[in-house]
């Protein structure tokens, strides 16, 4: 290793905490997987908190966090380094993935279903007791410290039959399931974040709740608490709420005419 | 035809509303005025198709029908055909009240009076009132005058009230028109299993107040049921003895009053409407009628009401009072008690809940076959190996009956499989006698019904689709392509062995298909998929097949149906190796309603299809109606579990099944038969041809 691939920490470290509110014991599970080296899985639909959870236990635990947003065009390279060409000659570059490996920090691969099933392979020996990177390339086997944690996220909520996990990948991870805060906790997650009047926040979560009853029945998923957030931005800028509403939550969440005119006669009950 | 000629002249000077499509209005009046020379059906062919739905000796007088219809195109000929055929099942009189305005009507009116006029008349059957369904069909000159553009209709509002509704109550409570408008009354009212509203309003004198009134009729009915409005029946029966029906007067007054204050906590927005319906109906409101109380039970309205009568205070009455039946409440408390003692009992999900020993010994010879499993079970099968049932093939080494099997497995195109017995907590071998069977009865000629509704989930279908193509994924590594892979050369040049294939492999491809799906639509054609299910279920299923063919997915439909286990069919609609054909059009137009709906079986045959494809994601894709079902006691715990061993094995296929169902009690069953994300409901079918598109992109993306 060189001190070319020590990566400058303060980069990665999260110097402030976050606003996280736990709405369970999700803070000692993940501390505990950290302690025992287990490799850690988050559930739950879009925008309910998840990397603002990761940022969290990045901040509380004192460990860089690199985070990688996956894709469909996600190679294993992407993940682990490459050759670049400098001078007329190839250099390597270490991936997000080796760089927390060497570096002891937490990787976090968001939406990791949206990588290709060959991709995520590669994590399999970092995953069980071996803890291992093998680095093709380089001929090298990484072994990865204790520090070292690797956490990823997806949204079971999806119904494509190409986007699972494997089994195989999945049996190397414990799972913390994050569905939508209740009720009285989302409430207070959107007061804190948008600084807005805890009655407005109580209408925008009952809102929320009307949405997700409509799944399936012409949304795909309901409001996120990061949408009542925008939402709430919008009213705490001085915006009307049905405004506000309409910008940061109905006309987000679809494109169908119909959808969007049942979500407006929800606002127009509410607000 | 009178009347029909003096309409065709103010059509010819254009100056009559046509039955059309919106933007096709403007076209001109012949389109209406085909006959047979120009594509409608000749006067013959009418008769003959009149008497077909009504009876050659109705005593109708058919042929002035026949000559009625002569004039119209032939899509509106088999509008009428097939809107009349739909009358006289429920009634042959309505039938021929109908066919007496049918075309005059058509020719009137644009097509949403139309469809307004056709949803009023069914809904009155649909609530038992036929006097007001004649009444309607005769008054169809109601539907086209001017207060048109005040009135607020149901039908209208129905999608945006029910799905609101399913918003807030979780569950679907289907709105349904109200017995019709007595003196000059909004009627409505709950069972807490529907909330009946009027058919259209026209209280106010512009629509979006009228459309405004639905919206607060809604929230009151759903007010009743959330805040337990039924729980009063007792006290307001004793009520009603004792003082007469001034009692209920008055309790309707407050308890409408009670559920005021519920909306005004709940839905600040609703209340803001209910204040401004006040003050255009000039009602001063008792705003401080519940002020004194902190909670508000039914119980408070019934005291506030006792008192009332006794200081004879006069109330408002409010114009979005619902109407209070004793008949109904005492309903509701019967549902609300069944619901309690099966939410006390699961049925399915109690493993100790044994069906068969309620089934044994009750002599119904329906359980006749699991009596004898299970006697088989319980003596090791010595004693009764001697006589088995008809159709049980055990494991026996008994020459003759082997050879049987053997024939048996011989038949062309038919097929036996297995089937779980939940009670006996195993496979019954061979229980289910499978056939293929390929309809003969093709739609030769297939004429499409309502083309222009169609072309709009086409186009709907065909963007949905076309997102998919358009997902090009980069190929890397490829020996030729649209770019050069950089990558792929620093690979080559930095590698240890200066192969010469490296250097081979510098592309990058655009690759603008990569998908590799099958799916098999299995789609069930039980009886109880009749007449609009029926139909929109062969439009989805064309159009599905119609705009998959550009895909390049391969894909198979198959329909299911049986009564019995001896009589289990599947119907190949398009099988795999099968391009789109007009024949495949044909037999998608030759599906019909069957018997009953045996699941599992259907499922083993349709996944043993599909497992022979070479495909990376393979779909079982399930399409029904309701859950497992047939007369041989295929029902119950007995279907669901057979059902849900069947969709694991298709899971142990590496098979990803998924069930879209209309039934609305799926979510009884569904989520434990496949686990979460493998199913979903349909609430309106109209939306199926749409819905299944949408839903065929998330599963294959």
């Amino acid at each position: 290793m060189t001190t070319a691939n020590i990566i400058e920490n303060s980069k990665y470290y999260i110097k402030d905490e976050p606003y996280y509110l736990p709405t369970a014991n999700e803070v000692e599970i993940f501390n505990t997987a950290l302690e025992e080296n287990i490799p850690v899985l988050l559930k739950g639909p879009t925008g309910c908190g998840k990397t603002r959870f990761m940022e969290y236990m990045s901040w509380y635990t004192k460990r860089p966090l690199i985070t990688v947003s996956c894709h469909d065009d996600l190679t294993t390279a992407d993940l682990v380094g490459r050759y670049l060409i400098q001078n007329d000659t190839t250099v390597w570059q270490d991936g997000p993935l080796t760089t927390a490996v060497r570096n002891g920090c937490i990787c976090y691969l968001d939406e990791i279903v949206e990588a290709r099933k060959d991709t995520t392979v590669v994590i399999h020996p970092l995953c069980d007791d071996r803890r291992i990177l093998p680095i093709e390339k380089l001929g090298q086997l990484l072994q990865a410290p204790p520090e070292f944690c690797l956490a990823m996220s997806y949204n079971p909520g999806y119904q494509s039959a190409v986007k699972d996990l494997k089994p195989s990948t999945r049996q190397r991870f414990i799972s913390i399931d994050f569905s939508y805060p209740a009720a009285d906790v989302e409430a207070k997650i959107v007061n804190q974040e948008a600084g807005l009047d805890m009655a407005v926040c109580e209408r925008l979560v009952k809102l929320a709740e009307m949405t997700r009853n409509l799944v399936g029945n012409g949304l795909d998923e309901g409001a996120s608490t990061r949408l009542l957030v925008h939402a709430a931005k919008l009213i705490n800028r001085g915006f009307e709420p049905k405004m506000a509403c309409r910008c940061g939550i109905a006309d987000v969440l679809t494109d169908d005419n119909e959808t969007v005119t049942l979500l407006h006669e929800m606002i127009e009950t509410l607000f | 035809m009178g009347l029909f000629s003096d309409i065709l002249k103010k059509l010819d000077a254009g100056n009559v509303k046509r039955f059309s499509k919106g933007g096709a209005r403007t076209g001109g009046a012949l389109e209406l005025r085909q006959t047979a020379s120009t594509g409608g059906m000749a006067t013959t062919e009418l008769l003959i198709r009149l008497e077909l739905i009504m009876g050659q000796a109705s005593g109708l007088p058919l042929m002035d029908y026949a000559n009625e219809m002569v004039h119209l195109s032939h899509p509106l000929q088999l509008f009428i055909f097939s809107e009349t055929s739909e009358i006289s099942n429920l009634s042959y009189e309505h039938a021929h009240e109908f066919l007496s305005v049918a075309s005059t009507a058509l020719v009137l009116m644009e097509q949403k009076q139309y469809e307004r006029w056709l949803s009023g008349v069914k809904q009155a059957f649909a609530s038992g009132d036929p006097e007001s369904a004649s009444y309607q069909i005769k008054n169809y000159l109601d539907y086209t005058s001017e207060r048109d553009t005040r009135t607020a209709y149901l039908s209208d509002i129905t999608y945006t009230l029910e799905k609101l509704v399913l918003s807030i109550h979780k569950t679907e409570l289907p709105i349904v028109a109200a017995e019709l408008v007595t003196e000059n009354k909004l009627m409505s009212y709950t069972d807490d299993e529907a909330l009946y509203l009027p058919l259209s309003i026209s209280h106010f004198d512009n629509y979006e107040d009228n459309n405004r009134l639905y919206k607060v009729l809604t929230f009151q009915l759903l007010g009743q049921i959330h805040c337990k409005t039924a729980l009063a029946l007792d006290t307001l029966s004793d009520g009603i003895r004792e003082y007469g029906d001034d009692f209920l007067t008055i309790f309707s007054t407050i308890e409408t009053l009670r559920i005021d204050q519920y909306i005004k906590a709940e839905f600040p927005g609703l209340w803001n409407d209910i204040v401004l319906l006040h003050k255009k109906a000039k009602v001063v409101y008792p705003l401080n009628i519940f002020d004194n109380a902190d909670i508000h039970t039914v119980e408070t309205s019934l005291q506030l009401t006792k008192s009332l009568l006794e200081s004879k205070l006069d109330l408002p009455e409010l114009i979005y009072q619902s109407t209070f039946q004793l008949a109904l409440m005492a309903h509701v408390q019967n549902v609300t008690i069944k619901q309690e003692s099966k939410r006390k009992a699961p049925l399915i999900l109690n493993p100790t809940t044994d069906v068969h020993d309620e089934l044994l010994g009750t002599g119904d010879p329906k359980t006749a076959d699991r009596g004898y499993l299970r006697a088989l079970k319980d003596n090791a099968g010595d004693s009764v190996l001697n006589s088995p049932p008809p159709g049980w093939i055990p494991g026996s080494s008994d020459e003759a009956e082997v050879a049987q099997h053997i024939t048996k497995h011989n038949e062309k195109g038919v097929f036996y499989y297995r089937e779980w017995d939940t009670s006996l907590k195993s496979y019954r071998k061979d229980w289910c006698r499978l056939k293929e069977t390929v309809d003969e009865d093709l739609v030769e000629d297939v004429v499409i019904e309502d083309p222009e509704a169609l072309r709009h989930a086409e186009n709907r279908i065909r963007k949905t689709f076309d997102q998919l193509i358009n997902d090009q994924k980069f190929m890397r590594g490829q020996n030729d392509g649209d770019e050069i892979d950089i990558d792929a050369w620093v690979s080559a040049r930095s590698g240890k062995s200066k192969d010469a294939d490296d250097y081979q492999n510098l592309y990058i491809r655009n690759n603008t298909n990569n998908r590799d799906v099958a799916i098999m639509f299995a789609v069930d054609l039980s009886g109880s998929t009749s007449g609009w299910k029926n139909t929109m279920i062969k439009q989805s299923t064309w159009l599905l097949c119609k705009t998959l063919a550009r895909m390049g997915d391969q894909y198979a439909v198959y329909g299911f149906s049986g009564a019995g286990r001896n009589d289990c069919r599947v119907y190949p609609v398009k099988r795999f190796e099968e391009n789109y054909t007009k024949s495949v059009k044909s037999r998608i137009f030759s599906m019909k309603p069957d018997q009953y709906t045996r699941m599992g079986v259907a499922i083993r045959h349709l996944s043993k299809l599909l497992g022979k494809t070479s495909a990376k994601t393979r779909i079982l894709f399930v399409l029904t109606d309701g859950r497992p079902d047939d007369v041989d006691s295929y029902r119950g715990q007995y279907g669901v579990e057979d059902t849900r061993l069947a969709l694991n094995e298709a899971k142990a296929l590496s098979l990803k099944p998924f069930v879209l169902t209309f039934d609305k009690e799926g979510m009884d069953y569904l989520p434990y038969m496949l686990g979460s994300n493998r199913y979903q409901l349909i609430t309106d079918i109209s939306q199926l041809p749409i819905q299944i598109s949408t839903i065929y992109k998330q599963l294959t993306t």
